[in-house]
């Protein structure tokens, strides 16, 4: 583990353990200490619910992301090469990106039912202008000397999309990929909470009404530790590839 | 090796940025011949570089390469004045991007004739500006082609840098139909047995002279040949 990796784990066990100081202090049964919270924990996996709970809301999530992602990044790169494309479309995208994502969870409900279709597609149309004014800056600063490059040696399309361009879009797609993850997290659990009959936000909205602290702070370790496990073993890794050439 | 290629350029007028760059200019290239061009800063030389790689067209443009006109043409090898590698393909890669068909035997071979046996695997970052032009012009030799062209490729670095490069340069490019363009006299004095100097606005061609490098006169008489006559344009332009 490198110095930088150290200082996080430490960092993250300062954490833990000021919350246990906090709490022992505190002796409030709306702040419960970490070992609580663990018995809590081990009952959730056991009885059963956290695990499917996890299971829906990732597989919302993972729908979610993996579409904007999509939608969005074809956007972007149509927008950012096409000028009148992105002119016409582009007072789109600034709606898009200022409507409240509860309006448009609201409306997709009230379109398509309390469904997961309903759901996944709210998070699509709240995610996409993101990833689409992201990917659309990637495009516009991509270097005119390396296509220039591509044009001299008569480069094929296909690999002046897979070697020249994408390189340079990496960045971009990652910088989507993360503030966009963060955000699907959100928005799912928001609209699971209004309109779900299961996952993560559902089962929070229970621990909410049953003043469940506990339980809620359970499922919040859990989430966190799903969500630094993919920070860990997939955007950083990621990152760390796309970057290796400029310090070799 | 492929076969030298000749060269036609026929300009009736192009425009840029709102100036008239070439009018009624004409330059042909036999096919074999090293020709260096010299001209001051924006008249136009990379420009007419960048027309013979088919790079830049006009309505006003007819080049043709080899018969063909330039931008049907296949590419020819080309050395930018800044390397242009990609920074985030290795040594190897820079130079497999433009010629898929090599081995990597083949890429280890050119990589050694332009003096860098084994880099094959190191990014750009990990090179000087001189190694990347090395990489740069095994590049340009990656491509079968008879025509290498050269835009200012030795501008960017040292003197002692420059002068290995156009050694490297002249060694490995010999038989092929070679173009220069450079504001450096050393460049034309080793590198070209013909010199044509760009001159005015819209550019015109204001000396082009046969330099004989099979052995009659130095490198010292080349040079003085080339910076008179540079010197001589300069006083009448």
């Amino acid at each position: 583990m490198g110095n930088g990796k150290w200082i996080e784990f430490a960092s993250l066990v300062v954490l833990f353990l000021l919350w246990a100081a906090l709490a022992n202090l505190a002796q409030s049964r709306v702040f419960p200490d970490p070992v609580t919270v663990g018995y809590r924990l081990v009952d959730l996996i056991r009885s059963g619910p956290l695990v499917r709970d996890f299971s829906l809301t990732l597989a919302r999530s993972l729908a979610g992301f993996v579409g904007a992602m999509a939608i969005g990044c074809l956007l972007g790169i149509l927008f950012g090469r096409v000028t009148w494309l992105d002119r016409f479309f582009s007072l789109w995208v600034v709606i898009g990106l200022n409507i409240p994502a509860l309006v448009v969870g609201i409306l997709c409900y009230i379109a398509f039912g309390l469904t997961d279709l309903a759901l996944v597609t709210a998070v699509i149309l709240n995610k996409v202008p993101l990833v689409t004014t992201t990917l659309r800056e990637g495009v516009r600063a991509l270097s005119a000397d390396y296509d220039e490059l591509a044009r001299i040696f008569r480069l094929a399309r296909w690999r002046v999309l897979l070697r020249v361009h994408l390189p340079q879009l990496v960045p971009y797609i990652l910088a989507a990929a993360r503030t966009g993850l963060s955000l699907v997290w959100k928005i799912v659990l928001v609209f699971e909470v209004i309109g779900s009959d299961g996952g993560v936000g559902f089962r929070v909205g229970l621990f909410f009404q049953n003043f469940d602290m506990a339980g809620l702070l359970a499922y919040t370790v859990t989430f966190v530790g799903l969500v630094l496990g993919i920070e860990y073993a997939i955007l950083r890794p990621l990152e760390e590839r796309s970057r290796r050439w400029r310090n070799p | 090796m492929a076969k030298p290629i000749d060269i036609r350029v026929r300009i009736t007028r192009f425009e840029y940025a709102g100036s008239v760059l070439f009018n009624d200019f004409a330059l042909t290239v036999p096919a074999g011949q090293s020709i260096a061009i010299l001209g001051a800063s924006g008249v136009g030389k990379t420009t007419l570089l960048r027309m013979i790689a088919g790079d830049q067209t006009g309505a006003g443009v007819e080049v043709t390469v080899g018969g063909i006109p330039a931008a049907a043409s296949p590419a020819a090898g080309y050395l930018f004045q800044d390397a242009r590698l990609l920074p985030w393909l290795s040594a190897a890669e820079n130079i497999q991007l433009v010629a898929p068909n090599l081995t990597h035997a083949d890429i280890a071979d050119l990589l050694a004739k332009v003096g860098l046996p084994g880099q094959g695997g190191t990014y750009p970052a990990a090179l000087s500006a001189g190694m990347q032009q090395r990489v740069g012009l095994a590049r340009a030799l990656a491509v079968q082609s008879g025509l290498v062209l050269l835009d200012e490729p030795f501008a960017a670095l040292d003197p002692d840098t420059a002068q290995k490069m156009r050694e490297t340069l002249a060694s490995l490019t010999g038989g092929k139909t070679r173009i220069i363009v450079t504001h450096d006299p050393l460049d034309a004095a080793m590198l070209a047995d013909r010199v044509v100097m760009l001159t005015g606005r819209p550019a015109r061609i204001g000396a082009d002279f046969v330099l004989d490098q099979s052995g009659g006169g130095d490198l010292t008489d080349r040079l003085d040949r080339v910076a008179g006559a540079w010197a001589r344009l300069g006083a009448t332009a």
